[in-house]
This record gives C-alpha cells, sequence and structure tokens, in this order.
C-alpha cells in the first residue's frame, strides 16, 4: 500500500515538473480567460477587460522558489534539474540527448548527474509535501 | 578512447562490450588479444590502435595478460576497468590494480546494493569519458 503511494507521488510530481518546465517557458500563470473559455462558463461580456492578475499560489511558483532556495547551498543541482526537465536548454544539445550526452556536456559523469537530480528532486518533494501537493 | 575491460567471464565481457558497441554504433571496436602467444606482435597490434584521441570512437582491449601490455596501454591513456567481484587468475603479480585510476564495474545497467566506488555499465562508460577528457587536457 506505502509503495503504491509512493509511486502515485512520484508521477505526481513527474507530472508537475513538467508543468514547471512549461511554465518557465511560457511565462507567468495568470486567470485571464480566453473568449471560447468564456462562452463555455456562461461569463458575462458587459464587465470590463479586467486584467489578468498572476497566479501567486501555485505549483510551478512553489518548485521555482524551492529551488531558488536550493541554489544558494547546491547550485550545480538545480542546474541538472533545469536541464532535465528542459527549463533550461544547452546550447547545440538536442532536446531528445540522453542522460549520458547531457551529463557529459556539463563536465560530469553521469552518476554525478543522477546524484545532483535526486538532490534537487528531494528538496523540492520535500516542500511540495509540506505544501500539501503531494 | 581505449577502455581495458577485465572481466571473469566471457559472457559479462560480452554484455559489456555490447552497451558500448550500442552507444557507439559504428565507432566501436573490440581487440581480443588472447589468441596471439607472442607478446611483441601483442604489443604491436596495439600500438596499431587508431584514433585514441576522440571520445566518439570507442576501442575496447579485453583482458590484457601481461604487466607491459598493460603499462603501454595506461600511457596511451586507456582507462582500466575491473569487473566486482572474485579475482580471476588473470591477476598475477604483473597485473595489478591501481586504486586511485582504475574502476570498478558490474556487467549490468542496474544493480542495487553495490558499493561506492562500483559503476554499472552506462555510468562506467560516462566515468571512462570524463577520465578520458581529464587526461588529454593534463596531455596538452
Amino acid at each position: 500500500m506505502s509503495s503504491l503511494r509512493h509511486s502515485h507521488n512520484k508521477a505526481r510530481l513527474e507530472r508537475y515538473f513538467e508543468q514547471w518546465a512549461r511554465w518557465v517557458h511560457t511565462g507567468q500563470v495568470t486567470t485571464a480567460k480566453s473568449i471560447l473559455q468564456k462562452l463555455i462558463d456562461g461569463d458575462s461580456f458587459d464587465c470590463s477587460g479586467g486584467g489578468c492578475s498572476p497566479i501567486v499560489e501555485c505549483v510551478e511558483l512553489n518548485i521555482e522558489s524551492a529551488l531558488m532556495r536550493f541554489m544558494v547551498t547546491n547550485k550545480q543541482a538545480v542546474t541538472v534539474c533545469r536541464v532535465e526537465y528542459g527549463a533550461l536548454f544547452l546550447p547545440n544539445l538536442p532536446i531528445d540527448a540522453n542522460r549520458e550526452t547531457r551529463a557529459l556536456r556539463m563536465g560530469m559523469s553521469l552518476r554525478t548527474y543522477n546524484r545532483r537530480l535526486q538532490d534537487a528532486r528531494v528538496c523540492v518533494e520535500g516542500e511540495l509535501i509540506r505544501l500539501n501537493y503531494l | 578512447m581505449i577502455i581495458v575491460l577485465y572481466a571473469n567471464t566471457g559472457e559479462s565481457l560480452k554484455k559489456a562490450f555490447s552497451y558500448i558497441e550500442h552507444q557507439h554504433a559504428g565507432l566501436s571496436a573490440h581487440v581480443n588479444l588472447s589468441r596471439i602467444g607472442d607478446i611483441e606482435l601483442r604489443i604491436a597490434q596495439l600500438n596499431q590502435i587508431p584514433d585514441r584521441k576522440t571520445e566518439r570512437r570507442v576501442t575496447v582491449v579485453s583482458n590484457p595478460q601481461t604487466g607491459r601490455e598493460l603499462a603501454l596501454l595506461r600511457d596511451m591513456g586507456a582507462v582500466v576497468c575491473h569487473q566486482y567481484g572474485a579475482l580471476s587468475p588473470l591477476y598475477t603479480t604483473e597485473i595489478k590494480i591501481s586504486p586511485l585510476h582504475d574502476l570498478h564495474y558490474v556487467p549490468h545497467l542496474t544493480f542495487s546494493g553495490l558499493p561506492g566506488h562500483v559503476f554499472t555499465v552506462d555510468e562506467l562508460l560516462s566515468e571512462c569519458k570524463v577520465k578520458h577528457r581529464k587526461f588529454r587536457q593534463r596531455a596538452k
């Protein structure tokens, strides 16, 4: 039962990381709705255009802030995490490059890469558990 | 890049080499000296290994049997890897494990409960490349 919950958490964590990587490239998460979404929701168009205030409480921001905090103590682990999930692209490196290639490009061995990635994941996982995301 | 693989069995050597071959398709070669009796011929064959500088081309030398061969390979910048486990009779007084430079591996991709200094095959290849780069930088 506990291993099932663990694997479920792991899958969710992976999903959150992917959301975060997408968020890094697409910019801020806003509450703005498309016209189609407004029609679906049955909203009125009479109200003013309103602003699109940024969402300040979302998992993407929490992951980012956890990584920023972790960066103070372990900068390389954070860089590895960013590269692994595609939040940071290394020049002239294909997006689908395997871990070994990525590790060598970053000047480290596969074992070091995996260890640093694990460190960053543990840090983020702890933070997300604390905030009841996991 | 030259990798010297010491394997206890032919099967484990095959496993390790097949992974390297898969990663460097078309750019890997296996030098097996066990069938050449004369040491001078073996040394000559080792001297003929092409393209030792780049890491794209990988030459795997399996089980060199004398200290002279091993010393030559070390001078060429080869990374020496020993299979983790009980030592085979190959390890005589001539063949020695250098604790600072040599690597230990298991011929599997995943293996739980390994000591910290033992690598799986994928980690081994990556570690060899890092060591090779360091050797090339020192040589410059």
